[in-house]
């Protein structure tokens, strides 16, 4: 297992074991209490598994805001987040027996579908962090996005000072070469798709361009040309897919944090309409 | 034309300017991206020869080649003349004039003009394309909290909660039509307005649908009506629902037991309060809790709560339930007036000790149920009838009881109830159960019968059998009434005890005759027991598919006290309790009530003081639940 991933097992699983303990507690005590007018979370044990998520939610948000800024090393960080990803799994097992399976068109049920999109989400989060860090370095091959870029920068250059040697057709493919453009919107970043590249599209035609020239010089700075086209495309390609693996990191944190904070909103009401209408 | 063509370079991070200055020789100089042009600019936008520069009028003039354009003064043109002070664009590079020097023709400067930064820079982030997380969770919050805290809210702050002391009564009221409720702004409108004219506030709406969000789950049907009157039942915020807010619809029904006597029940708020058994927002048809925990929580060790109780522990219908003890007529007693003043008392049914009751009636159920079949009395005494249950037993409409048991309908086909004497031709229909007149119809009939004359009768005096309308002088008639009346005894005694009344039922003749010298007769009516176990609902018809003799062993039966109800095992062979998997239902609800009201130790209603308060409250001021 990668650096990255080494929160799943983190000091032996002790956080996914404590989680797996807890819930079979937490099914023993439901299976158990079998009260008047049915399992739900007005009961005794409803209320308590209710204390119980609640609880949950709040320290789980409060230990997401810590590890962020964590300053304690990476053996802090690591074993915070291990307990936040089974301790926040956890909740699903906590969640669902408070509410007895009893599910409704109302602010209780918003409540809890809010909790499972946040845990999704958190899930989503987890499978990034697994997966795509080794994605990033395989696609960088060792080599850094800074250099990738410089090197890019420099291509530009070479296209430049080329197209001097070479026809206004093969200018033109450089200035489309010129204007490759990395990242985008959110879809773009998103997908990392080089479908549109500018820079793939320019090699493509100082191809089909190269085939007319006769001139024995030209066709050298053709050549050269093409080889710095094919770089530059490539570089690209990659250094999109880059963007995309952070973008794919990044993206499920605008569930997860935002909706996070509209449960603790719905959960407040939650609970207060709980008691309101007692 | 000598050309002075002089370089201008900014250096890196200063505002100095290099000039470097190269000397051309030409008439006509190619401008152009091309290295082998004679003025290099290489730039990708600027095409491999885009310009010719030539001397022109009162300076140099640059003109477009193959259609390359030059931008001046804004403007992308073909050609442009170019004087000292005057500057051109092509692509990257500026092309200004300046006057020559001694040494050359004409002078231009070419400076490369950076392209200006981008104004947008491209997202690399996907944050930068996104509104800000802090914004959104902002927003989430936002919007929960209002929607569903303050717009309800905001509406039910402004509804009365009845005070404690308020007599609560009849909540129930019909839901407001959707079209009339007034809606939440509407209702903050009209407060605004009632207190900037200071007038009466209007009184808040009983519902605002966004109440239905705060639904925990759905109403049962039998309360479907209070679901849009929340405060019907929640009186006052943060407070449990009341027995108080239940009373004022239910203030009829029966206390189970009196919360007063049974000091260690009414120390657990939990047992004392209606929603301690019936949970209201889970559905179903009525919020009525069936498991046998609600009862058995208690029953299992009665003596816990209530240490003075009587009743046996109950834990499960199959595996701890007292026996069956059938409430039997024991005795009978007569009172001043006459009436029958039966003793009842409970006895568990055994199978190794029969129980015995004391009807009155004689009636061997197996001389009824003989498969040879019954031969009928009276007019009917040369049929036979092959009888079974039904013949005599129907049930009640409803289906769970029978109907009781109607001498005239149910027995009096083949009872009849005729006295025909010896030798007389006519009969006599006698009334059931009324053995005074009875014994009037048989004096009559003798007495009449002989002062009539022409009777043919073996014994009966002259005077008696004189031809009628043959005068009876005083002595025949003292002595055919006496031989009447000791006829009419004779038969009174055989009907009395043997034929009519004898047949069923046991009578007495009294000790001394009355003063008219007749023998009085009195005849013990059926006591029959309608419902031998009262604190239970038994019901038929869900055991129509049954024989009844499953369950009542009638064809084994001689006697009229035996007791025909079945003992417990024999409902355990289908009831097999509640732990059971495969049983009948076996819930203590299956066959008693909670709130029984018309049994001994049930006290009266819960809400005695309720309908009492209530009663008087009518008469005055009536506060309204919502109102």
């Amino acid at each position: 297992m990668s650096a990255h991933s080494s929160f799943l097992v983190y000091e032996r699983f002790r956080w996914f074991k404590r989680s797996a303990w807890l819930c079979l507690l937490v099914i023993v005590i439901y299976s158990a209490y079998a009260p008047v007018g049915g399992r739900n979370g007005g009961t005794w044990v409803g209320y308590g598994l209710g204390g119980l998520g609640l609880a949950l939610i709040l320290w789980l948000t409060w230990l997401g805001v810590k590890k962020r800024g964590f300053s304690t090393g990476a053996k802090g960080v690591k074993g915070w987040t291990s307990a936040h990803v089974y301790l926040g799994i956890s909740l699903v097992v906590i969640a669902t027996l408070h509410t007895g399976f009893e599910f409704g068109w109302n602010v209780h049920t918003l409540a809890y579908a809010l909790m499972m999109l946040v845990i999704l989400s958190g899930g989503f989060g987890v499978f990034a962090y697994v997966r795509y860090p080794r994605l990033m370095s395989q696609n960088m091959s060792g080599q850094s996005a800074e250099g990738l870029r410089r090197e890019s920068a420099e291509i530009d250059i070479r296209l430049q000072r080329l197209a001097q040697r070479l026809p206004d057709a093969f200018a033109g493919a450089a200035r489309e070469a010129l204007e490759t453009r990395i990242g985008g919107g959110f879809f773009q970043l998103l997908s990392g798709s080089s479908r549109r590249c500018a820079a793939a599209s320019a090699l493509a035609k100082a191809r089909a361009e190269a085939e007319r020239i006769t001139d024995t010089e030209q066709q050298i700075a053709a050549t050269e040309m093409i080889a710095a086209l094919s770089r530059k495309a490539e570089i690209s390609a990659r250094l999109r897919r880059d963007l995309s693996f952070k973008a794919m990191m990044d993206v499920w944190l605008w569930i997860h944090v935002p909706v996070t904070i509209g449960l603790i909103a719905t959960l407040i009401a939650h609970v207060l309409i709980v008691f309101f209408y007692w | 034309m000598r050309l002075s063509l002089i370089t201008l370079k900014r250096r890196p991070d200063s505002e100095d300017v290099s000039r470097r200055e190269t000397m051309l020789e030409a008439d006509v100089f190619r401008v152009g991206r091309g290295s082998d042009m004679d003025v290099n600019l290489p730039d990708v936008n600027v095409a491999y020869h885009h310009a010719t520069l030539s001397a022109g009028p009162g300076g140099l003039r640059l003109e477009g080649v193959g259609g390359a354009l030059i931008e001046s003064g804004g403007k992308m043109v073909d050609s442009v003349a170019l004087r000292p002070g005057e500057s051109c664009r092509v692509g990257a590079y500026e092309i200004g004039c300046e006057a020559p020097g001694a040494h050359a023709d004409a002078a231009i400067t070419l400076a490369r003009v950076e392209a200006q930064a981008r104004a947008y820079r491209t997202p690399q982030r996907i944050a930068d394309t996104l509104p800000s997380r802090r914004r959104l969770s902002w927003l989430l919050a936002l919007a929960a909290l209002v929607l569903f805290i303050a717009w309800p809210l905001s509406v039910i702050l402004l509804r009365e909660a009845p005070s404690p002391d308020a007599v609560v009564v009849n909540a129930m009221v019909a839901p407001e039509k959707a079209e009339e409720r007034a809606g939440s702004v509407a209702t903050l409108v009209a407060l605004g307005t009632s207190l900037a004219e200071g007038t009466e506030p209007p009184p808040a709406p009983l519902f605002t649908p966004m109440e239905t969000l705060w639904l925990s789950g759905p109403m049962s049907n039998v309360h479907a009506g209070l679901a849009e009157n929340c405060s019907a039942c929640h009186l006052r915020p943060f407070e449990m629902t009341t027995n108080e807010a239940c009373l004022a619809c239910h203030a009829e029904t029966a206390n189970h037991f009196d919360v007063a006597k049974h000091a260690s029940a009414a120390d657990d708020p939990s047992l004392a309060r209606c929603a301690a058994c019936h949970k209201e927002h889970v559905g179903g048809e009525s919020p009525i809790e069936e498991a046998s925990s609600t009862c058995t929580d208690c029953h299992a060790n009665l003596k816990a709560v209530a240490s003075a109780t009587e009743l046996y522990d109950v834990s499960d219908f199959a595996l701890q339930h007292p026996q069956f003890r059938p409430t039997l007529v024991t005795g009978v007693g007569t009172a001043v007036d006459g009436a029958l003043l039966p003793t009842v008392a409970r006895a568990p049914l055994d199978p190794k000790y029969p129980l015995s009751e004391q009807s009155g009636l004689k009636f061997p159920h197996d001389v009824h149920l003989n498969k040879e079949g019954v031969r009928g009395l009276g007019r009917v005494a040369d049929k036979t009838w092959q009888m079974n249950c039904e013949s005599c037993h129907q049930p009640q409409a409803d289906g769970a009881l029978m109907r009781p048991i109607e001498m005239e309908r149910d027995c009096g086909y083949c009872h009849e109830l005729v006295f025909k004497p010896d030798n007389l031709d006519v009969l006599r229909e006698l009334p059931h159960a009324k053995p005074v007149e009875v014994q009037e119809i048989v004096h009559d009939y003798y007495g009449a019968r002989v002062l009539e004359g022409g009777l043919n009768v073996p014994g009966a005096p002259e005077s008696a059998r004189r031809r009628p309308g043959e005068a009876i002088g005083l002595a025949g008639r003292a002595e055919g009434l006496d031989w009447a009346a000791e006829q009419a005894e004779l038969e009174l005694k055989r009907i009395m005890e043997v034929s009519l009344c004898g047949d069923c039922h046991v009578a007495q003749a009294s000790a001394e005759p009355d003063s008219r010298g007749r023998t009085v007769w009195t005849v013990q009516g059926a006591l029959l027991q309608r419902h031998w176990m009262p604190k239970s609902y038994f019901n038929h018809e869900p055991h129509f598919a049954m024989d009844c003799v499953s369950c009542h062993a009638a064809t084994t039966s001689k006697s009229s006290t035996d007791v025909l109800m079945p003992p417990i095992e024999n409902c355990r062979d289908c009831h097999k309790g509640e732990q059971a998997g495969a049983s009948a239902s076996s819930e203590c609800l299956a066959c008693h009530v909670f709130h029984a009201d018309p049994y001994g130790p049930m006290s009266p209603p819960h809400g005695q003081a309720m309908v009492d308060r209530r009663n008087a409250a009518e008469r005055s001021t009536v506060v309204r639940a919502t109102q």
